[in-house]
């Protein structure tokens, strides 16, 4: 019960009346003899009905797979009623984690997008390399690490107003719900040219004497790329260097990072990547997209906290601080990871 | 807006600004906690608290226009 109102019961025990799950024995006593409270606990029930309402215009059905990721993997996707589960302590930094993810993306697939063509001949190529999450349903990949998130990857369906639906290369179809909040965003190849000064960018590369050598340039919203600096492959000494692009000349350009100018080289196999952030309905349908988000919700939905077109099936290096011993904390990494897994 | 039809409701959220529609959706749909939610969001819980009830004002009242205009044809 509110300690700045002794009288009235504040709104998370009118939340959790409205959810069935008020335990304190007081508030209870309170809500019963109170026509006021009960007034407002039955407003805020009308409010969560019309949120659901809208969730269920986006998502109208429980897909069976979620069903059979419940059975299987309970501990992964709650089996509880979600009024139950608002009750756990969930994990704090999902969101957060979140966040970084589209942009992280980015980030792994250039600098793998040039390990691949060299390996293979061919930007783009599908390496053979796979991720180590588990599989929560043959469609939504549970990250290791971070118990209330999953992800998907696949051919973008369908756009349903704020809904999405992602068929994953096993044929299943995956139900998404945006919210406001959900970060979404298509990455594409680009060329040097759309490396031009006030351009913000990440380079990955290796930077043996001073200067970074770039395999991959990624032009556009790259502020969230900082505090992630994805696995590199064995041998490869690449990090990535966020900052802003300033005079820019045949074979490199400056990236100011953090006040410090530093000397970037670009060649005939640096690869460019653009990001650009978009609403659901430009999401192009047949594209490849991958999504990240909160387990699901009460319409059954994965609730994504971002989606992210790509040009190409893209799967991750196994590098370093990448297999299972770390994969255990929930990072950007094993977000990526796990939407990976399935490309 | 005890009285009134979800589908008004659901109608009369998507009117509101992102900031409010946001709080909800992530309280409501994502199903989080409000301490939750202050981490995602980056603001004390207090602010979530103050931002969930004015939503819920500027729900009502969004219902109560809509109430308006539907008497007034």
């Amino acid at each position: 019960m509110s300690t700045e109102s002794p009288h009235h019961l504040d709104i998370e025990d009118l939340l959790a009346a409205v959810d069935g799950t008020l335990r304190d024995d007081r508030a209870q006593g309170h809500l019963a003899s109170c026509s006021v409270c009960r007034s407002d606990a039955e407003r805020w029930r009308v409010v969560g009905l019309g949120v659901r309402h809208l969730a269920a215009d986006v998502a109208p059905s429980r897909t069976p797979v979620l069903e059979e990721a419940r059975r299987d993997s309970p501990g992964i996707v709650p089996s509880v009623p979600p009024t139950e589960a608002r009750q756990v302590g969930r994990h704090p930094r999902w969101r957060a984690i979140v966040g970084v993810v589209a942009a992280a993306l980015v980030a792994i697939a250039g600098g793998w997008y040039a390990v691949t063509a060299a390996a293979r001949g061919g930007v783009g190529a599908r390496p053979a390399a796979r991720g180590t999450s588990p599989s929560v349903s043959a469609g939504l990949t549970a990250v290791n690490g971070c118990p209330n998130l999953a992800g998907v990857s696949g051919t973008l369906e369908e756009v349903n107003g704020s809904g999405l639906v992602i068929k994953t290369a096993d044929g299943q179809l995956i139900t998404i719900a945006t919210v406001p909040s959900t970060r979404i965003g298509s990455e594409d190849h680009g060329s040097l040219d759309d490396i031009n000064d006030g351009a913000q960018v990440a380079v990955t590369g290796a930077e043996p004497n001073g200067a970074i050598t770039a395999s991959t340039v990624t032009v556009g919203a790259v502020d969230k790329v900082k505090p992630f600096e994805p696995p590199q492959p064995s041998g490869l000494n690449a990090r990535v260097t966020v900052g802003t692009v300033t005079n820019v000349h045949a074979g490199g350009f400056t990236v100011v990072s953090d006040g410090m100018p530093r000397a970037v080289t670009t060649t005939g196999s640096t690869a460019v990547i653009t990001l650009r952030t978009l609403a659901a309905d430009q999401l192009q349908i047949g594209g490849f997209t991958v999504a990240v988000g909160n387990t699901p919700g009460p319409a059954g939905a994965l609730v994504a906290g971002a989606v992210e077109h790509v040009p190409n099936p893209i799967s991750i290096p196994q590098g370093p601080g990448s297999g299972k011993g770390k994969g255990a904390s929930c990072s950007p990494e094993s977000v990526v990871t796990a939407l990976l897994s399935h490309a | 807006m005890e009285r009134a039809d979800i589908a008004e409701v659901a109608r009369a959220i998507q009117t509101l600004g992102r900031a409010h529609r946001e709080v909800l959706g992530l309280v409501f749909a994502a199903d989080l906690t409000m301490s939750e939610v202050a981490d995602i969001l980056e603001v004390p819980l207090g602010t979530v608290k103050s931002r969930l009830s004015a939503a819920r004002t500027a729900l009502c009242r969004a219902l109560d226009d809509e109430g308006t205009k539907g008497t007034t044809r």
